[in-house]
């Protein structure tokens, strides 16, 4: 789908007449692109006035069952999903430690066979390193837009491999943050150089309680700039 | 510096003069008899729009549930950014409705059980419209607005939204190119947004 089209596809959007993978296309774009998500807050005001036209009162046992049901409902957290998660660690400590080991193994065998074609032994020597750390830990982070994020770390470096990435922009890269109780900390530029691959072994410091993805000016920004476009929690 | 992520200030919104703004905070901060207030304000308008989509009332009724759950859990997320209240909700039941359509049969069977049911979808949009109470000034406007849409950008646009089909589906609906749908539907939608001006 090309640049003009997708911007075209703001009033469908808005009306829910967009399939599935074009929804997702759709997402991933406007998140991105100012114009379109003016466009959007303007066509959804249209389109929900439209939902004045058929009002309808339910049946009169519904609200009842409603109110029922909300009784027994949590809310969310106000804060975005990223700060919200911190205060909301449920997995134990041990069970995320087995669960990033089983991964990790996968991904490591994955990420050798890729190196092996590549020929590029730096990063796989690190790598394998890292993984026989008895602490090292991994997770792979969430976006709506195109691309894998994979981070792998112990207490004193990570591991970050990007695959299958879009672009950043001219003059543009991605940014990794540590995220902890004090907020969030720049990690390093990460440059997906060629066929949208980054596979880099970066210094860390400090006990990460989420990892996002930013897209800043290519010299790096002190301050994260939304919408951060990956992220997991530990 | 380093809290930005953790740190969203909210900023005075276009909606500030939004009735139901002060009552979604209540229930944001898990006040369940505003919520009870809320329901009761915003009943009729989720219900008429799923039951619209949906048209199985008991289906219905269960989508009903699902968007009122949905908006007790996210209410402490609503940003007044990003529209009134009412709007925010006829958003979140009309996708809900759609969804519900979507999954519940391949949408190639459904469109061949509506195939040729198009004019009469478009005709029962209209029933809908003269069998509700005319007296509110917000549907007045509505429907004025509406009117001001050539016939093809309104049946474009009004199977899309109450007949939650896909620009797709509307295509073979109306045996018409989808390029010509998504520009019917776009121009339609322009002209509904321009003319009901800027929201309240």
């Amino acid at each position: 789908m090309s640049d003009i089209e997708i911007h075209h596809l703001g009033a469908a959007y808005a009306l829910d007449a967009l399939d599935d993978r074009e929804r997702a296309a759709y997402e991933a774009h406007y998140s991105t692109c100012e114009i379109c998500r003016i466009d959007v807050g303007e066509f959804r005001q249209a389109a929900a006035a439209l939902a004045s036209l058929t009002t309808n009162a339910p049946p009169a046992g519904l609200k009842d069952r409603v109110m029922a049901e909300v009784a027994t409902t949590r809310q969310l957290s106000p804060l975005p999903p990223t700060v919200a998660r911190l205060a909301d660690r449920r997995l134990s400590p041990t069970l995320t430690a087995v669960l990033s080991l089983a991964a990790a193994v996968v991904l490591f065998v994955a990420g050798a066979m890729v190196l092996g074609r590549d020929g590029d032994d730096r990063f796989g020597q690190e790598l394998a390193a890292l993984m026989e750390e008895p602490d090292v830990q991994m997770v792979k982070l969430r976006g709506d837009t195109p691309g894998t994020f994979t981070v792998m770390w112990t207490g004193d470096r990570a591991a970050v491999i990007g695959d299958d990435l879009s672009s950043p922009g001219d003059g543009k890269a991605y940014e990794l943050w540590l995220i902890d109780d004090s907020g969030s900390h720049a990690v390093d530029m990460l440059d997906p150089a060629d066929e949208g691959r980054i596979q880099r072994v970066i210094p860390v410091d400090g006990q990460p309680a989420a990892w996002g993805i930013t897209i800043e000016d290519e010299q790096g920004s002190e301050v994260p700039t939304f919408p951060v476009i990956f992220q997991a929690e530990v | 510096m380093l809290k930005r992520l953790t740190a969203r200030q909210p900023a005075p919104g276009p909606s500030d003069g939004d009735p139901d703004r002060e009552l979604l905070q209540r229930v944001g901060r898990g006040d369940q008899a505003a919520f009870a207030e809320l329901y009761d304000a915003m009943a009729a308008l989720v219900h008429g729009v799923v039951l619209r989509v949906v048209r199985d009332p008991s289906q219905t009724e269960e989508v009903v549930q699902e968007v009122f759950v949905e908006l007790w859990r996210i209410a402490p997320r609503f940003d007044a950014q990003r529209g009134t209240v009412s709007s925010w909700v006829a958003t979140i039941a009309h996708r809900r409705a759609v969804d519900r359509v979507r999954s519940e049969q391949a949408a190639r069977n459904r469109i061949e059980r509506e195939m040729g049911k198009a004019d009469r979808a478009h005709d029962s949009v209209s029933e809908t419209v003269i069998d509700a109470d005319h007296s509110d000034f917000e549907r007045r406007r509505v429907r004025r607005a509406l009117d001001r849409l050539t016939s093809m950008q309104r049946q474009a646009v009004e199977l899309a939204y109450f007949g939650g089909y896909t620009y797709r589906e509307v295509a073979v609906l109306l045996e018409v190119p989808e390029g010509t749908i998504k520009t019917r539907i776009r121009d339609g939608m322009i002209r509904l947004r321009d003319e009901l001006g800027a929201p309240e």
